[in-house]
């Protein structure tokens, strides 16, 4: 035991911290993600209206954030840090949805997914009944990356309320992955609801029903109530 | 435009005068160094996108902590941070003698959980008094104490 070494730790720690650079600049949001599947101007310009469109329609009330006291539950603390402002207008985000694979189903050469969402937000959101599925291992890392939805409605996702989807993934050629293994939902405006693994140990896989190597597939059905 | 020029400069004298702070709370709260500039940024964007509803007469660094602190334990926020975005060399490492320390100082606080670790940091190194950090931290005071406590214990017999 030596009492002195915690004070020597924060010393050391504390001299070390204080030569952390701020960064030039304040961070300010980027407006369009450049990485969007597939997208162009016009279907930029597309997003952008539908978004305005549906914060109308929607009418989702900020929070009312005071500086000096605590953010409020519904403050901003949990949205996808990566999304613009601008693209989660009405929209759900993260923090307004809770999803959950309930149990996974085996068929022939397939693993398929049964997926719940639910909204625990305060008031309702738009939700895309179409997204990107992916597959992902416990680090995050896709496993099978699904293609961006030919088309796509957003429905009214009240608080409370429940979709479910399914998600049939096949052919998984790779190596282990790291448990759990999940299914995750890419909106078109870069949200992602990633969905809590039936158990922390889960690495439920589909089988390779190709070559060592060979691409898997992912699919959703659309979010339906 | 008058109301967004000076939400524009009292954003940016916020950034000015609190992101060492906020970066050594992340950095205490984490104890990785890459983690800890991430959410420095992320707690500015959010307070970016809620900066034409606060109300900038009232210190803002109690605001930022909380925010800081919410965003470090959203436990799917790295997972979607490295589904969505670019992996980025932290700016210690461009500084290989900064780097060693820091994996020292790192190292010998690695045992401490993060409310132990930022307790500590908060009521010894930034002189904030158990009620204020308390605050921050979405604890009482008397769980404070007593995290310090362990937290000196541990590093005591590491």
């Amino acid at each position: 035991m030596d009492p002195s070494r915690p004070n020597r730790i924060l010393d050391d720690w504390a001299a070390v911290a204080s030569e952390a650079r701020r960064p030039s600049s304040a961070p300010r949001p980027v407006a369009v993600r450049s990485g969007l599947p597939g997208a162009t101007l016009a279907g930029a310009s597309l997003i952008v209206v539908g978004l305005f469109v549906a914060g109308v329609l929607l009418g989702r009330p900020g929070p009312s954030d005071t500086v000096g006291t605590s953010p409020s539950p519904q403050g901003p603390v949990a949205s996808d840090p990566s999304a613009s402002p601008s693209s989660s207008g009405g929209l759900c985000r993260p923090e307004d949805v809770d999803a959950r694979i309930t149990m996974w189903e085996g068929a022939a050469g397939s693993r398929i997914a049964d997926v719940e969402l639910k909204q625990t937000g305060s008031v309702p959101c738009g939700l895309e009944t179409m997204a990107i599925p992916r597959l992902v291992n416990g680090h995050g890392d896709v496993l099978i990356a699904g293609s961006a939805p030919a088309r796509t409605t957003t429905i009214r996702f009240a608080p409370g309320e429940v979709v479910r989807t399914l998600v049939r993934t096949s052919n998984y050629c790779g190596p282990a992955p790291e448990p759990p293994v999940t299914v995750g939902f890419v909106t078109s405006y870069d949200a992602l609801f990633v969905a809590t693994p039936p158990s922390p140990t889960d690495t439920t896989l589909p089988p390779c029903n190709g070559t060592p190597g060979s691409a898997g597939t992912i699919e959703m059905q659309p979010w339906a109530r | 435009m008058a109301t967004a020029d000076a939400t524009d400069y009292a954003y940016e004298r916020a950034f000015e005068e609190n992101w060492s702070d906020v970066f050594r709370f992340a950095l205490a709260w984490t104890n990785d160094w890459t983690s800890a500039e991430d959410l420095a940024q992320d707690a500015y964007l959010r307070l970016w996108n809620h900066r034409g509803r606060l109300d900038w007469n009232r210190p803002v660094l109690p605001w930022l902590l909380v925010t800081t602190r919410r965003l470090a334990t959203d436990r799917f926020r790295t997972l979607r941070r490295r589904l969505l975005s670019t992996p980025h060399p932290a700016t210690i490492d461009g500084d290989p003698g900064l780097r060693a320390r820091w994996l020292d100082v790192c190292a010998a606080m690695a045992d401490l959980s993060p409310l132990e670790r930022t307790a500590l940091v908060m009521t010894a190194i930034e002189g904030a008094s158990y009620e204020e950090a308390g605050e921050v931290l979405g604890t009482t005071a008397g769980a404070l104490r007593a995290a310090v406590s362990r937290a000196r214990t541990k590093l005591e017999n590491a």
